[in-house]
């Protein structure tokens, strides 16, 4: 392996963005935060994009490595040991003039901070650690940090980032431990469920006595009461007794230190090996339920090693996105409309529709649950119309108590008509004289579909788009 | 110019009360209006070059805090906090229109009483949540896509050339976010500036243009160095073979680039 740490640091920044740039998330959401009063940043609840990269994806974080030096080899990644390439690390130091720098330019919102493993997880744990310790309490750095927790890193090193950090996530990866096995031979299901859950003991601590994680093992397990049988597909190993470690606390609000307040996401590979859309929203729906992630992301995963027992994409473009794309949609569906997975998809239909979106496949199977009256309807039941998403439902709710509704006052109130009208009536009657009956509604919305998702996917990819032309017999 | 008023007034009968592009002027003219009977008047803010229609009787009128005072306390006071934005904001649209529709809409609203923003599917009420929706969104993008850099005194300059007069909107976010930086924002289209010094706070400034900022101070030494880091992360992030440009564009429009260097170039 090359080291070479005399690099510039545009060229350490070219190499460590460049590694960096197949992880999914760059969100900087899930916490409002005002100054702190001694330095710059703060942080809003929504999030801010600053940029869209030539790819069309949001750039809100500094987005780098710490290093792409690693002792790993996954077969997915780039950084794999095995591979030849210049290696390179930042110094904390570095790190922090680039966050302050381009945040004071208004950049950025943060620093999303990962790293391949240097020597040992402990060791780059603690280099990360030290990172964020170094721009909460020095540079006083009060805007966003997401942080990568390492696999198998110590459990004292992944709770003492959490008090610096905003959000936390460690990847899961793949979402079987088979694939894990195949894929990832250094990380295990223990490696990477262990610190998850460490992180999510920490937020309900520090939600319930605003303090310490001192007592984190006698705190009952608050999923385990909930009644409803969550299909956990992990095998969680025990997790290894860690002492308790003596955090120093970043209080960003003096009064107040906060664990994680964003939250804890996670990421999977999709396509990397074969599991079905079905399997994969399960998987998504447990982690939400018993880890309490605030998101989880999906990677298209893209074959940047040519590796030959991984699937082969000829043309380079990797996994289509719009299967990435029917997922965050699902994904969605079940953590706003609450949908369940096996509302979506089951056993015998595994994969999501490429002609429509989760949730008009979904109404589609449920005609006899159509047409809603938009005068009556509750929440939720509004909330299942395809083109009715939440800003229209409470829209709906809220208009409606001044006046009935007509559709052409749905429109002058921003609710797009153009697939809800094979599902609604406004007092009795529908916008047309239309027969519900699936077939023709799957022709008028899937026609729709088409050109959303050729724009989608852009020129490039037109051949797989075939796919959707008129002429082909839908289901 | 346009002698047909956008409600179906007859603008023969109408009463026209002009006034500048500002809260305050438009305010004045909407009491002063008022007085006059709702029934037979409408508001219009003057353009720079306007002719004269013969059809309508203007009345020329120029802001008057304490008229526009009582306008505002009685929005805030009779109706809600929440209308009172919705108007401010739409007050800083681009419209041409706005001071008509605005004065359309608290008619509406002091007979209808504070519900009056629920009714979502009325004209009067709709076309003033289009305007303030418009002006939040274009600030939204502004809070995004402007660009600070470091003048050689230190503060922190940044431009916009928005189509809604949005600057004023952006204070309050960056005077928390860099509490203790000394920063300008300039409207180049507007001459408006917001100044604001470190730990202390910001003012409006009228008047300043581009040529007198580029007088006031050269960029730092350090500052063409940070903008290829940045041009530098900003190209290495991409992934090339999912390039997709028209994505990009409809993210981030090209007339929200004119000052963003990295993403110009590109
Ligand atoms: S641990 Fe695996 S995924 Fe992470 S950098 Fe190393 S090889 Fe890549």
């Amino acid at each position: 392996m090359v080291v070479q740490n005399e690099l510039s640091l545009m060229d350490k920044l070219r190499i460590l963005s460049d590694s960096a740039k197949y992880d999914a998330a760059c969100t900087s959401s899930g916490i409002t935060r005002k100054n702190n009063g001694r330095g710059i940043g703060n942080s809003l609840a929504w999030g801010i994009c600053h940029s869209f990269s030539a790819d069309g994806r949001c750039i809100s974080l500094l987005k780098i490595l710490m290093s792409n030096e690693c002792i790993f080899n996954c077969r997915y990644c780039i950084n794999r040991s095995s591979n030849d390439l210049i290696r390179t690390s930042f110094t904390p130091e570095e790190i922090c003039t680039l966050t302050m720098e381009f945040y004071r330019r208004n950049y950025i919102e943060g620093l999303f901070l990962s790293s391949g493993i240097m020597h040992s997880p402990d060791h780059t744990m603690q280099l990360m650690l030290e990172t964020v310790m170094l721009l909460r309490t020095r540079f006083h750095f009060g805007g966003y940090i997401h942080l990568k927790g390492i696999p198998g890193a110590s459990g004292d090193l992944i709770e003492a980032a959490g008090w610096y950090a905003d959000r936390m996530s460690v990847n899961l990866e793949l979402p079987t431990a088979e694939g894990l096995r195949q894929l990832a031979p250094n990380k295990s299901r223990k490696t990477i469920l262990g610190p998850m859950r460490l992180i999510q003991r920490g937020i309900q601590n520090n939600a319930r006595t605003g303090l310490t994680l001192n007592s984190t093992d006698a705190l009952p397990d608050r999923q385990s009461a909930v009644s409803r049988p969550a299909a956990d597909p992990f095998s969680e190993g025990s997790l290894s007794r860690h002492s308790s470690f003596p955090a120093k606390r970043y209080n960003a609000d003096l009064s107040k230190p906060s664990f994680v307040p964003a939250g804890q996401s996670t990421q999977m590979i999709i396509g990397a090996t074969d599991e079905s859309d079905y399997h994969i929203v399960s998987v998504a729906e447990a982690l939400y339920r018993n880890y309490g992630l605030k998101r989880v992301f999906y990677s298209a995963f893209v074959n940047v090693n040519h590796d030959s027992s991984l699937p082969q994409q000829p043309d380079g473009k990797g996994v289509p996105l719009l299967r990435e794309h029917r997922l965050y949609q699902a994904d969605w569906l079940m953590r706003y409309y609450g949908f369940e997975s096996r509302e979506l998809l089951s056993e015998s239909s595994p994969y999501f529709n490429v002609l429509l979106d989760p949730k008009c496949d979904w109404a589609l199977r449920h005609l006899d649950q159509f047409p809603v009256e938009v005068n009556k309807a509750d929440y939720y039941t509004l909330l299942r119309v395809p083109g009715i998403g939440v800003r229209s439902a409470r829209r709906i709710i809220q208009a409606r108590r001044m006046a009935r509704l007509d559709f052409d006052g749905l429109k002058k109130m921003g609710v797009v008509l153009k697939r809800a009208i094979y599902f609604i009536t406004c007092c009795g009657k529908p916008m047309y004289p239309i027969k519900l009956d699936a077939d023709s509604i799957t022709n008028a919305l899937a026609g729709e579909e088409r050109r959303r998702t050729f724009e989608l996917e852009d020129h490039g990819s037109y051949k797989q788009l075939s796919l959707f032309d008129d002429r082909m017999p839908l289901a | 110019m346009n002698t047909n008023c956008p409600n179906g007034h007859d603008s023969r009968n109408t009463t026209v009360y002009m006034c500048d592009d500002s809260i305050d002027s438009i305010f004045t003219a909407i009491y002063l209006a008022w007085a006059d009977g709702t029934s037979r008047t409408d508001v219009r803010v003057r353009k720079p070059y306007e002719t004269l229609s013969f059809l309508e009787s203007r009345v020329e009128t120029s802001a008057d805090a304490e008229l526009a005072d009582k306008v505002a306390s009685s929005i805030r006071r009779k109706l809600s906090e929440d209308v009172y934005g919705q108007v401010c904001y739409a007050c800083l649209s681009d419209c041409p229109d706005k001071a008509s529709y605005v004065y359309r809409f608290l008619i509406k609203a002091f007979r209808t009483g504070r519900t009056i923003l629920n009714a979502l599917q009325d004209t009067d009420v709709h076309n003033i949540f289009k305007l303030a929706r418009s002006v939040a969104n274009e600030a939204h993008h502004y809070l995004e896509f402007i660009r600070f850099e470091e003048l050689a005194n230190g503060v922190l300059a940044g431009r916009i050339a928005p189509k809604n007069n949005v600057a004023c909107l952006l204070a309050e976010h960056f005077s928390d976010r860099l509490h203790n930086e000394n920063w300008l924002i300039l409207d180049t289209r507007r001459n408006f500036a917001v100044l604001h010094s470190a730990c202390q706070g910001h003012i409006f400034a009228d008047g300043i243009t581009e040529a007198q900022l580029e007088r006031f101070s050269p960029v730092s030494q350090q500052e063409d160095a940070f903008q290829s880091l940045w041009k530098c992360f900003f190209d290495s992030i991409a992934i090339e073979t999912r390039k997709n440009t028209a994505l990009q564009r409809n993210n981030m429009p090209l007339h929200y680039r004119r000052y963003m260097n990295a993403e110009n170039q590109s």
